[in-house]
């Protein structure tokens, strides 16, 4: 019998990292209610430490694949969950609104956004060179599912037994997974002697050894430089704002303005979550066989109908959200995938991590932005149909954006173009 | 994307028709009544959604007295009144039909005895129960929708299906931009039908986009945005060029919703009858700007097909919005479509001949009287 390759061994353990510090970040959702019955501070003043925590959870992004080139996926993963749980039990003694912003936002965010989705991109391209798609799309599935499956249980911790255990709670499963990180966790393939999971001799990528922040920075540059990273960050922008930013933060509040009980609607989110990662996985094995850009432009261009339909959808109660959730939610992070291979076919598996970095904090801006601008929406309009509106229209934008992406470095062509080259 | 047009199909309004219009009230108009009644009650042609407050009522010495935001129950329209003093009141409402067409009114009734009008008034002048440089925004705004129609999906069928040559193909770009100046200069043409005063006003606004005009303005900027993201497709995809007749067949039925409804007819069949106008236009428009850059043979036959779709569609549509002939020479309506007829003349007459540029601009031309003739109250 042949022993598992050891790259299993470090995607399983990403895995668990991913759900447990996306379960983390999303924790400040269900502590606003208590925090505002406990303290009397506003939802404005409460939503400041979210937002902040959003933002740094996609901007620390770049830093952290920096970090990671420099001082090892493992020093960095432990270190984070180090901080996360020190940030998130310290805030049982908070009694000031700037001590949240502090600890969940700034501290919080940092720490789950060394562990975001850059860890899934390095580790699925360091490990992996055969099934690369797939297990990057299980890491990130990990990631997305991991903010929408704790919800309900923090949020009954936090009603039960009071914000303080739900806060606990979180710090300690954090220390529990240092020792699990420090044990299996190896940076590279070559430290317990293996190549990459398929790899050949040809595929070994050289170790880079770089000063962190010049390496996110330098990262940028270079994005900077090249088209196709204006067209990945905005289709990403655009993608952090329909999901987590829009849906992931106001279905709920939406629904119950539509007459649906809350319990009702959190369940729809779970939902949702559960088949994100049915269409994460998928995803991640389409991406191995199909051309990247098609794969996105579907999902966006379904995405944004599914949004568009929305406001339509709650005039049809249960049996129209309900297809809309199945859409909705087959393509929620569908998109990571072949943004992460399109990245790394532009700039090279070496500037991977970086690069996708910002790409990823363009992500995260677009959610932060969405958040709060379908909030003021919300207090504005009386009503959400504009913000669903636009984001299926932006959605659709995204759409034409990714198919636009040149192709470069050894990929094959797909179906020469039938009009000579034209200007459209 | 096939799908796209059965979608949009099953999004549509239950009961679209013509802009609403008052045919009753309590109190009455010009009533002398003994005391203050508790509420205002609005009855029209059809059901309403307010716009805004939906209802303002002014007290004798011009201050607001209606409470809050009209509600709606089917045609019917009420409003809670609060002060009481006596004099005369002045009632204006401002609602959207379910064809999302804007329209606003005035009356007024007293208690006790009569007295000068207070209110701010709607200053006179409406053309088609809206305000004058409303109508003039709106055709505007419709008038781009049209030739950003044409250009965007007449053009690209044009250069896909009939001339195979994908020069005129930049027209569809051109569209595309045209469509998105067309909408928001739509919204602006909602906010400013009901008061000008108020077209960039953030209430206004809101309430607009918040209304079944926003969806219907969201789906347009959709199709716009969707046309782009295929054209781009197109170049990796041949088989996708289908998509494109089809989305624009959506965006029609989409246009459709926002015009006139044909009472007379099923609803879908009206919505086809119309959608098949709007679709027949592009070809021919569309087609033509296109051929000016990349002429082929086949496009004479497809032309002819068009204009005779839109010759017996528009008949059709004409006759349903007449309720008797003389309405065309007692109407605004009548009388625009009584432009029309002679420019559509005109065009045919210089397809006749030949002359490729002046058909193109007697056509824009139909396009404004068209996009003028959807602004206004049809008699039916
Ligand atoms: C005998 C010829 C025609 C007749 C009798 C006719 C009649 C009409 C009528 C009655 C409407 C009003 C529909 C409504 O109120 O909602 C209409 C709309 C329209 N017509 Fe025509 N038409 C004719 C030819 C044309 C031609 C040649 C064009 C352009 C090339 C054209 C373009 C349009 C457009 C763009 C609309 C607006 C439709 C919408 O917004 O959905 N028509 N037509």
């Amino acid at each position: 019998m042949r022993r598992i390759h050891y790259a299993w061994i470090v995607a399983a353990v990403t895995w668990f990292t991913l759900l447990a510090a996306a379960g983390f970040r999303s924790t400040p959702a269900v502590l606003i209610v208590p925090l505002q019955h406990e303290f009397g501070w506003s939802r404005a003043t409460i939503s400041i430490a979210v937002s902040i925590n959003l933002m740094l959870f996609g901007l620390f992004a770049p830093f952290a694949g920096g970090l990671m080139e420099r001082f090892g996926v493992r020093r960095v993963v432990v270190g984070a969950l180090l901080t996360v749980s020190a940030g998130s039990g310290l805030t049982v003694f908070m009694h000031q609104p700037w001590q949240l912003d502090l600890l969940w936002g700034v501290v919080v965010g940092v720490g789950t956004g060394s562990m975001a989705t850059v860890l899934a991109a390095i580790v699925a391209n360091r490990w992996f060179v055969q099934r690369r798609g797939l297990v990057l799309g299980a890491l990130t599935a990990a990631g997305a599912t991991g903010q929408l499956i704790f919800l309900p249980a923090l949020a009954w911790l936090a009603v039960n037994m009071g914000w303080r255990t739900a806060a606990l709670v979180v710090a300690s499963a954090a220390l529990l997974g240092i020792p699990l990180v420090a044990l299996f966790m190896r940076d590279r393939p070559a430290d317990v002697g293996l190549r990459a999971y398929g790899a050949t001799e040809a595929d070994e990528p050289a170790p880079p050894l770089r000063n962190p922040v010049r390496a996110a920075l330098g990262g940028l540059a270079m994005g900077a430089r090249n088209r196709n990273f204006w067209l990945l960050a905005g289709s990403f922008f655009i993608c952090g704002a329909s999901t987590n930013g829009l849906i992931g933060t106001h279905l709920i509040p939406a629904s119950i303005d539509h007459g649906m009980p809350e319990v009702t609607a959190a369940s729809m989110l779970a939902f949702i979550g559960i088949f994100d990662v049915a269409g994460t996985m998928i995803s991640g094995w389409l991406t191995d066989r199909l051309d990247s850009r098609w794969l996105l432009f579907w999902y966006y261009g379904l995405r944004g109908l599914s949004l568009l339909f929305l406001p339509y959808a709650f005039g049809m109660q249960y049996f129209g959200l309900f297809l809309f959730i199945v859409f909705y939610g087959l393509d929620w992070v569908a998109t990571v995938p072949p943004t992460v291979a399109l990245t790394a076919d532009t700039f090279g598996r070496r500037n991977l991590g970086v690069v996708y970095g910002w790409i990823f904090a363009s992500h995260q801006l677009g959610a932060a932005g969405a958040a709060f601008a379908a909030g003021a929406v919300r207090t504005y309009f009386g009503d959400y149909q504009l913000a669903f509106m636009t984001s299926g229209v932006l959605c659709l934008l995204a759409a034409g954006l990714v198919i636009r992406i040149n192709r470069t470095r050894g990929q094959e062509t797909v179906a020469a173009a039938p009009l000579p080259a034209a200007s459209y | 994307m096939a799908g796209t047009a059965g979608a949009a199909l099953a999004l549509l309004p239950v009961a679209a028709s013509a802009h609403a219009q008052l045919v009753g009230s309590s109190p009455a108009p010009g009533a002398v009544l003994a005391t203050l009644p508790a509420t205002v009650d609005l009855y029209f042609t059809e059901p309403v959604t307010p716009a805004g407050r939906g209802i303002s009522v002014y007290g004798p010495d011009g201050r607001l007295v209606s409470n809050g935001t009209a509600r709606a129950q089917g045609v019917q329209l009420t409003v809670g009144l609060g002060a009481a003093m006596d004099g005369t009141y002045a009632v204006i409402w401002t609602v959207i039909a379910a064809d999302t067409h804007p329209s606003r009114g005035e009356i007024t009734f007293s208690v006790g005895h009569s007295s000068p009008v207070r209110g701010p008034g709607l200053g006179g002048g409406d053309v088609g129960l809206v305000s004058p440089i409303g109508l003039v925004l709106q055709s505007l705004g419709r008038w781009l929708h049209f030739a950003g129609f044409a250009l965007g999906f007449g053009a690209a069928t044009y250069a896909l299906f009939v001339a195979g040559d994908p020069r005129p193909m930049r027209l569809a770009g051109a569209g595309v931009a045209l469509l998105l100046v067309a909408e928001p200069l739509a919204l602006f043409a909602q906010t400013a039908s009901f008061d000008p005063a108020q077209t960039f006003d953030g209430d206004a606004l809101t309430s607009a986009l918040a209304s079944s005009f926003g969806r219907v303005l969201g789906l347009r900027v959709a199709a716009a945005i969707l046309l782009w993201a295929v054209l781009g497709a197109l170049r990796q995809a041949p088989w996708l060029r289908w998509s494109i007749p089809a989305l624009g067949g959506a965006l029609a039925l989409v246009d459709a919703t926002a015009a006139h409804g044909t009472p007379a007819l099923p609803q879908p069949l009206g919505l086809l009858l119309n959608a098949l106008h709007v679709s027949a236009m592009g070809v021919w428009v569309g087609g033509l700007a296109a051929f000016a850059i990349a002429p082929s043979g086949g496009f004479g036959r497809v032309a002819a097909w068009s204009a005779g779709l839109l010759i017996v569609s528009g008949a059709a549509l004409a006759l349903l919005h007449f309720a008797n002939p003389l309405q065309v020479m007692t109407t605004a309506y009548g009388e625009i479509l009584l432009v029309k007829l002679p420019l559509v003349g005109a065009a045919l007459y210089l397809a006749w001949r030949a002359r490729r540029r002046w058909e193109l601009a007697a056509l824009v031309a139909v396009l404004a009287v068209a996009a003028v003739l959807v602004s206004l109250p049809p008699p039916r």
